[in-house]
């Protein structure tokens, strides 16, 4: 019998909440198969059956928060005899932390301003697709459920900080952990976009508007083709010890608008062309706003990419995600001043740094890792 | 009233269901007042093209900005049976 567990976003996530099956016993599902749904601190997920079976029993109800790693259901093998252990609503593998209120269809917008504001979102009238509470129904819920609900704070005040969340707490908890065990040490490398945007621009020239390839992921492939040069870059600091990845997953920090941010992975992203990371890239963004990213992309990520340049940043000094052992930032591409030919131009850049794990890596291979991006991208043609 | 803006409204909505249009101004840029990255804003151009069977090649991007910009530029570009 194989189990399907409540997965660790990292090592800082206690718990998690089951949703809903997508399965029920005895349907056949095959590795990769969406069982069901999970929330969590930080991301609501979808999990995946980890191998081919049947479903012998399902463990935990929906809206049941249990312990990570706890069974959820039970998968045996074709062939295999049905388990005679009872399922656990009636005998739980592992305790219920606490049974949680009916889940409500709602934006995330809705539910956190709804968790602001002290509202419950069980009280109001959804006027969302499919009756889902959205932001509008929180802002100004209609006078017959707001008499239900509880007292609403007064908003909040822009100038304060952001109140706590779940979502605030599990990145306080991860970036403070990694300051505090982490040895970063941090490099910048200013690289030339100028061949890579007339490849771009060259590129994305006749091609529809879902087809064009946008700057950040030749930055993303750049990544996980330099990882091949240095590649004690891309693993885990796991137990006091170092385990070099031979995938490379690529993380990528994707800010929610509801505040905080999630970094889910690309999966085998040295192995994919541009068309695809462009098309999985759309893809995870899009289920990231929803909601809907799978448990895998969530905790395989074996380096992370973080870019704040469409706002304006010139330049960041990331954090390392643990159990990573290093991130990569970029900020704006900008025409800045560069010296060609003996005079000074205006050239398009961008500043690549990195935060590294001195555990596993020290400065002089951390250079060599920004210099191969920089490579990399004088040579778009070859990405 | 404009129904194209109403429409590509709907649009952004349908592809940032997390974000709330109702409070937009219309000629202010979007990715700024709404958080949008290059991401979800080249989605909302592709549902548009979509909507109205419309291409909008690369070099006309940079200027369509605004829920303004991009109601002019549809109703310049698209057939007049395709809107509405």
């Amino acid at each position: 019998m194989n189990e399907i567990a409540m997965p660790s976003l990292g090592a800082d996530m206690e718990d998690g909440t089951l949703l809903e099956w997508r399965v029920k016993a005895g349907d056949h599902v095959a590795r990769g198969d969406i069982v069901g749904l999970v929330e969590t601190q930080k991301a609501t997920m979808e999990i995946e059956s980890f191998a081919d079976g049947i479903v012998d029993a399902l463990l935990v109800e929906p809206g049941t928060k249990v312990a990570v790693g706890t069974a959820l259901a039970r998968l045996r093998a074709a062939g295999e005899q049905p388990s005679t252990a009872p399922a656990a609503p009636t005998a739980p593998r592992a305790p219920a932390l606490e049974p949680q209120p009916p889940r409500v269809r709602s934006s995330p917008a809705a539910r956190k301003l709804a968790r602001e504001l002290g509202i419950e979102l069980a009280s109001l009238r959804g006027s969302g697709p499919h009756g889902a509470v959205v932001l509008r129904d929180v802002q100004a819920p209609p006078a017959t459920t707001a008499a239900a609900a509880p007292p609403a704070a007064p908003p909040r005040d822009r100038r304060a900080p952001p109140t706590a969340s779940p979502m605030r707490d599990a990145i306080a908890a991860a970036m403070s952990r990694a300051k505090r065990e982490i040895p970063h040490y941090y490099l910048a490398h200013t690289i030339s976009m100028k061949r890579s945007l007339a490849y771009l621009a060259e590129l994305n020239a006749h091609r529809a508007i879902e087809e064009r390839i946008l700057p950040g992921v030749l930055l993303l492939r750049a990544v996980a083709l330099a990882l091949w040069d240095v590649p004690e870059l891309n693993g885990f600091w796991i137990d006091g010890a170092y385990r070099m990845s031979e995938s490379v997953h690529l993380g990528s920090a994707t800010s929610l608008r509801t505040g905080g941010l999630i970094a889910p992975a690309i999966l085998d992203a040295d192995a994919k062309s541009l068309d695809q990371l462009m098309f999985e890239l759309r893809d995870l963004v899009a289920r990231t706003r929803a909601g809907r990213l799978r448990s895998s992309e969530l905790t395989s990520a074996t380096i992370t990419v973080t870019s704040l340049g469409e706002r304006g940043c010139e330049a960041l000094w990331p954090i390392i995600n643990p159990p990573q052992v290093a991130i990569v930032g970029f900020g704006a591409i900008l025409d800045r001043p560069w010296v060609e030919a003996g005079a000074v131009v205006p050239h398009p850049t961008v500043v690549a740094t990195l935060a590294a794990d001195h555990r596993v890596s020290d400065g002089h291979r951390g250079g060599l890792f920004l210099s191969a991006i920089d490579h990399l991208l004088q040579e778009p043609t070859k990405l | 009233m404009n129904a194209t803006a109403d429409q590509i409204l709907a649009l952004l909505h349908q592809i940032a269901p997390d974000v709330d249009p109702s409070g937009v101004d219309r000629s202010l840029p979007l990715p700024d007042q709404l958080d949008l990255d290059s991401m979800d804003y080249q989605s909302l151009l592709a549902a548009i093209s979509k909507r109205y069977a419309m291409p909008i090649p690369e070099a006309d991007v940079a200027a369509l900005r605004s829920v303004d910009d991009l109601t002019a530029y549809v109703e310049a570009h698209a057939g007049a049976a395709r809107i509405g």
